[in-house]
């Protein structure tokens, strides 16, 4: 069981409250009296409403942290990567940074859609969900998941400039960004590719995170 | 809308009441387990499955309580009995 925060415990409350009141009424059986009516209208409406609000506020919190994104065993290589302190690994060198933190898989992974963003990212991890129960991943040995499974689509470089901005001097007075200004555009070279900043996780690609070190 | 009169008027009320109480504590179980256990199958299953159940047993309830409502108003009240009673004198 992990630390609770103040919402889960707002949360545990009101489903507390709700559960006494049904309880209630499943032992007692009372007389449908106008008092009844009112107890069970909160038990059955207000207090699982907040009930149900405030837990899907904190599974969504929950679930852009990265001891979640490795709960699955087939990312565990990639959460103790990410998680190493010594790791120079792109995953690692994010997670240390005080403003990405725990949530390093989700902000490098999340789609930054607009508006729907966080929700499209969110709707997409329930494809990550269904395929480890019911696609095989969760049958499927470690060392065969690293060679098998692969991110979905090619990871666009516009993720990394939504936090290092490419309009900046550091990031144009760097011959390479200017040489390969197009190419990075199009994805046709990767920000985090062996040649340029590394491998996100190079165990994944066969190679140390030594390569990771620009 | 008859559709709906048809089915209040035959609601088992009581039975109603007492269903949707175990499908409130059932959904409400779940969500407790997905708050002290956040796996990923839990999480989806508590803002899912939970809330479907949830939904149910208030609907099951809305249902009773518009039954209630409807027997109270079209049973005859005390007054219509007296008046229906052949004067004494």
């Amino acid at each position: 069981m992990n630390q609770l925060s103040a919402t889960a415990i707002s949360a545990l409350l009101t489903a507390t409250l709700a559960a006494l009141l049904l309880l209630h009424h499943v032992l007692i059986r009372p007389k449908l009296t106008g008092a009844t009516r009112i107890r069970l209208l909160l038990g059955l409406g207000v207090f699982p409403a907040a009930t149900a609000a405030l837990n899907t506020a904190e599974a969504m919190e929950r679930s852009t942290t990265r001891q979640f994104c490795g709960s699955c065993h087939v990312m565990e290589q990639h959460l103790r990567d990410a998680s190493d302190p010594e790791s120079t690994s792109l995953a690692s060198r994010h997670g240390r940074s005080a403003y990405i933190g725990e949530t390093n898989c989700y902000r490098c992974h999340a789609d930054y859609d607009g508006m729907m963003g966080y929700s499209l990212t969110k709707l997409r991890g329930m494809r990550h969900v269904y395929l480890y129960y019911f696609g095989g991943y969760r049958n499927m040995p470690q060392e065969t998941a690293i060679r098998k499974i692969a991110i979905a689509k090619p990871y666009p470089n516009s993720n990394c400039l939504q936090c290092h901005s490419g309009k900046l001097d550091s990031f144009r007075d760097v011959r390479e960004h200017t040489a390969l200004r197009e190419e990075l555009e199009t994805n046709h070279v990767a920000c985090a590719s062996a040649g340029c900043h590394g491998y996100s996780h190079p165990f994944s690609k066969g190679v140390t995170s030594e390569h990771a070190t620009r | 809308m008859r559709f709906v009169s048809t089915i209040v008027a035959k609601w088992p009320t009581e039975r109603a009441l007492i269903a949707a109480s175990w499908v409130g504590l059932s959904a409400l179980a779940i969500m407790a387990a997905s708050l002290l256990y956040p796996a990923p199958i839990l999480l989806v299953a508590g803002m899912l499955v939970a809330q479907l159940l949830g939904t149910v047993a208030f609907v099951l309830y809305l249902l009773s309580v518009a039954a209630v409502y409807r027997q109270e108003t079209t049973a005859p009240t005390s007054g219509d009995e007296a008046s229906e009673k052949p004067e004494q004198t």
